[in-house]
């Protein structure tokens, strides 16, 4: 049977990945219900969705906020530094050879590792890891951002050149939409580092978020809520996937 | 039928672009390139010229420094007179080899573009650019994303966008070798209606020979190694030119000289080379 238009073919691809999760989620259940799993080792699903509902206004809900806060300042700040400082760089080339390596180095370098360092001077607040999550965002969306706006094909600067455009009006026209692209792939891997950086840096030092309340459960053996925690933060980062993924369609139609 | 460099001038008194002395030397890590060697011609004022020649023989350095996207070594252009050598200063519409259209702008902002790059509101640089889509036959494509077209409709926006600011000079380089055969013959007529249309003064480059030959009222051929005009030949055959002009004799003599010209000299300069080594 094959589907005749895009509307059955949508839905064929819903029901396969709803059978999937039945079927993963289900045989979960039975396999922890018929070993007898310890509910402090592995908690069956239903009691992952109890803890979940049971805890999401209390604990989770307040928690998702402050790291979403978090994760929002820092990732806005990076992404944007990294852009603008990008767009300087490629304009100044001389700039771009001074930089660039200790961008390469910035990328490189595991930033959560810097918590401990910036708590003693920022204190155990947001302000850290506000810093934190801007220093794992800013340099790899200013990567990305300079490949793109360095990638582009010379024949369109020619084709600008030969109109005697100046410099904003081959930025604006040409430069920066060529870049689109790229400069998406950076936010994409930006936000990716934005949360898990997140995460770490609430594992160091402080008494709010998702990642501190995982540490806290776990020291309670509070399996199921660490469960829930998890699959919150999964469909965290799903939804800032989705809706980066979103923005960038809209914004680049002609790919 | 053909005619020699003092004569040729005679027939354009009116020198819409004059290229005088121009060089190109590349640096390399192995050495300077002479690409191009000293070369002078001129362009009348409504006169459509091709240079024709093997790939590597400069026909597209010759254009771009015209266009002043690459520097002479040496030499000077002028295009009305006005000196126009290393600056992007000339009034120049470039037809690009494939359209090189911006994909994230419809036809109609495509070919508005040069109006726009020159600070003309949006009213009217859209109504001028409607007028040029209409012209090259796109009437009802204005809307419409590049990625939507196909590739010979592509490069009429890209004639259209070389047409739309009025350029005192319009360069073409090698604009319809990227079509399949069918359609370059019509966009080849096409273009010509176009040209008798809008009175453009035209520098065409092409390596197909019976192209120069169909489009042109004058040919340059240029040899490699270094790029040289060897040759002028003026095409008389009457216009309109149609497509049955291709299998007259004096059409397929002309092509046959040009063809000579060029591997004769080709020829010359392996000796050359030979005696050298």
């Amino acid at each position: 049977m094959k589907p005749e238009n895009g509307l059955a073919r949508k839905l064929l691809d819903a029901a396969l990945i709803a059978l999937t999760f039945i079927l993963l989620v289900g045989g979960a259940e039975a396999a922890i219900h018929l070993f007898r799993v310890p509910r402090w080792i592995l908690p069956a699903p239903s009691q992952v969705v109890v803890a979940l509902v049971n805890n999401f206004g209390t604990e989770i809900l307040p928690n998702l906020i402050v790291t979403l806060k978090e994760v929002g300042l820092g990732f806005t700040i990076g992404a944007s530094l990294g852009i603008l400082l990008a767009m300087v760089i490629t304009q100044v080339p001389i700039l771009e050879k001074m930089i660039t390596p200790y961008i390469l180095l910035l990328v490189t370098t595991p930033m959560i590792s810097l918590v401990p360092l910036l708590m003693l001077v920022f204190g155990f607040g947001i302000t850290t890891k506000v810093i934190v999550i801007a220093l794992a965002t800013g340099p790899v969306v200013m990567m990305n951002t300079v490949t793109g706006l360095q990638g582009v094909d010379p024949l369109r600067l020619d084709l600008m050149r030969s109109l005697h455009a100046n410099t904003f009006q081959v930025f604006w026209e040409v430069r920066l939409p060529s870049a689109l692209p790229s400069i998406f792939t950076g936010l994409m891997i930006g936000a990716v580092f934005s949360i898990i950086t997140a995460v770490g840096a609430e594992f160091v030092g402080g008494t709010a978020g998702l990642g501190n309340r995982l540490l806290f459960n776990s020291s309670l053996l509070n399996t199921a809520v660490m469960y829930a925690i998890i699959l919150v933060l999964a469909l965290m980062g799903l939804s800032v996937y989705v809706i980066i993924q979103f923005i960038s369609k809209r914004l680049i139609t002609w790919k | 039928m053909m005619q020699q460099p003092v004569h040729m001038q005679s027939t354009s008194p009116q020198s819409a672009l004059r290229v005088q002395g121009v060089t190109k030397v590349f640096t390399t890590p192995k050495g300077a390139v002479e690409a191009l060697a000293s070369t002078s011609f001129a362009v009348g004022q409504g006169e459509f010229v091709s240079i024709v020649g093997p790939s590597g023989c400069g026909k597209t350095t010759i254009l771009r420094i015209i266009a002043g996207l690459t520097a002479a070594s040496q030499g000077h252009v002028y295009l009305n007179g006005q000196e126009i050598t290393g600056r992007t200063g000339g009034n120049i519409g470039i037809v690009f080899q494939e359209a090189n259209l911006l994909p994230w702008r419809t036809i109609l902002d495509n070919v508005a573009l040069p109006l726009k790059v020159a600070h003309m509101p949006k009213p009217e640089r859209h109504e001028q650019a409607r007028h040029y889509i209409d012209l090259v036959g796109l009437k009802g494509f204005a809307n419409r994303m590049p990625h939507e077209l196909s590739g010979g409709m592509r490069q009429r926006a890209g004639i259209a966008r070389a047409l739309v600011h009025n350029p005192a000079l319009m360069l073409l380089d090698e604009p319809f070798g990227a079509l399949d055969a069918m359609t370059r013959d019509e966009h080849r007529l096409e273009f010509l209606r176009l040209w008798q249309e809008t009175n453009k003064t035209v520098l065409f480059i092409t390596h197909d020979i019976g192209e120069a030959v169909f489009m042109s009222d004058r040919v340059l051929v240029m040899t490699p190694r270094p790029g040289r005009v060897v040759q002028e030949v003026a095409i008389d055959l009457p216009r309109p030119r149609h497509l049955d002009q291709w299998a007259t004799p004096a059409f397929r003599e002309m092509v046959h000289h040009i063809r000579e010209t060029v591997v004769n000299a080709a020829r010359r300069q392996e000796g050359g080379a030979a005696l050298e080594a």
